[in-house]
């Protein structure tokens, strides 16, 4: 604090005994003024000093609030997981993906699955015409023994001349035979393949049957699923963004708080100009108890009690308060020197 | 499943009516074919009369717009709702297949 510093040993008071009754009782009274005014004095500054720090405190207690408010909504808003910290409103976004991946996944399977039977069906096609080929080389196979046959018996009629037919004709039973054995085998392969493809169609249809029964094919659970998802979605964002926008609120008032209680400091300034208002009134006091404890025999010379106005008004440095003592005093206006009194030389907290 | 092919305009219409699943695809291969075997450049594949479709009947819808690829055509989806369309959306077959109201 800048000004006159209060001191009541400052205040000399001349001995009772060469005063007046009245002297006496002026003296007393402006000891008990000043003591009453510097004490008061004290007791707002330090109200004030109180004051000033209980707000400042109100206002750092208001910012670590909304700090502490916006921490707890980032923990609420995110799940840890093996390191990774993931944000709740990107889990439902997740979990849609993941069950469109599942759901693309099925319908490649299905597509394929059909596919495949429908190749099969067109293999099982083609095996048919093969056992049909196979069934017509049987049937050229036994019209070409029944010729051998012939052939044999008629080589016999004509006895020596049909040796060498004969030997022919025997050669072509052994091949009528050995096309009948490649036949059976062609016809044992062709229904070996045949039955394994219809057990691989078989099984595939049995699986969709299983997929059936746990609701695989019917995509109607997924379809529950991602409306529910989006429900659930929507409803987290509106929420975040709801809580954002509270906290935006929150940090508005503070910030308001903060301004507000630091007006209120600011206006609290009132305090140290009336501490150098008061510090004025007690240095002209003092002046007039010095000049009536040393000089109490000038107290009726008009040069010396000019001499004690202009001393007090030159020590009065707030143009206010030195206007009104030079009215009191001198019963005339004060002309304005050079004003020092504005807030620029209050001191702040 | 029953189905009916119009091959009268521009494109090949096929009409599916009732519930379109794995059972059905026996049946759904003469679709496929026709739709191969037609001669226009593009085939309608009408779900209007359509009450439910499964994974297997998406499949198959599937491997007919492959094959019609294959014999250059062009396939789309029409009169799709309610659940169809909802099947139809979920794994984003309509980017695949074009799908018109």
């Amino acid at each position: 604090m800048t000004g006159m510093a209060l001191n009541q040993s400052e205040i000399v008071v001349a001995p009772a005994a060469m005063k007046s009754p009245f002297a006496k009782l002026l003296l007393a009274a402006l000891g008990s003024a000043e003591t009453v005014l510097a004490e008061t004095t004290r007791d707002v500054e330090e109200q004030t000093q109180r004051l000033s720090g209980l707000f400042t405190s109100l206002t750092e207690k208001s910012s670590e609030q909304t700090e502490r408010l916006s921490e707890l909504f980032a923990q609420i808003t995110t799940v840890d997981h093996d390191g990774q910290s993931f944000d709740l409103v990107t889990l439902p976004r997740i979990l849609q993906e993941s069950l469109q991946e599942v759901t693309e996944r099925i319908l490649v399977l299905s597509k394929q699955g059909v596919g495949l039977i429908y190749s099969l069906d067109e293999i099982l096609g083609e095996i048919d015409e093969v056992a049909s080929c196979i069934g017509e080389i049987e049937a050229i196979n036994r019209q070409t023994r029944l010729l051998s046959l012939n052939a044999q018996i008629e080589a016999g009629r004509a006895g020596a001349a049909g040796v060498g037919f004969q030997v022919v004709s025997m050669e072509m039973q052994s091949l009528s035979r050995r096309i009948d054995a490649l036949s059976e085998k062609m016809r044992g392969s062709v229904g070996k393949v045949t039955a394994s493809i219809r057990e691989v169609i078989g099984s595939i249809r049995s699986e969709y049957q299983e997929l059936s029964e746990i609701g695989a094919m019917d995509l109607t659970s997924q379809i529950d699923a991602k409306e529910q998802l989006e429900v659930l979605l929507n409803a987290l964002v509106a929420r975040n963004n709801e809580i954002q926008k509270e906290l935006g609120n929150s940090t508005d008032a503070s910030r308001r708080m903060a301004e507000e209680i630091h007006d209120v400091v600011m206006a609290m300034q009132f305090q140290d100009r009336m501490k150098q208002r008061t510090e004025a009134v007690i240095g002209a006091f003092d002046q007039i108890v010095s000049f009536m404890g040393e000089h109490d025999d000038l107290a009726m010379d008009q040069d010396s009690c000019e001499a004690l106005t202009t001393a007090i008004l030159g020590s009065i440095t707030l143009s206010d308060v030195r206007r009104e003592f030079q009215r009191s005093l001198s019963g005339s206006e004060a002309e304005e020197p050079e004003d020092n009194d504005d807030m620029s030389n209050i001191e702040l907290f | 499943m029953d189905y009916k092919i119009d091959q009268g305009g521009d494109a090949l219409k096929v009409y599916i009516s009732g519930v379109l699943t794995f059972d059905d695809h026996e049946r759904f291969k003469s679709v496929v074919k026709a739709i191969s075997d037609s001669t226009s450049a593009t085939a309608e594949i009408d779900l209007t009369e359509t009450k439910m479709i499964d994974s297997a009947g998406i499949g198959m819808l599937l491997l007919a717009n492959d094959r019609a690829k294959k014999a250059g055509k062009d396939v789309r989806l029409t009169g799709a709702s309610g659940h169809v369309l909802k099947v139809i959306q979920l794994p984003k077959v309509d980017e695949i297949i074009p799908v018109a109201s």
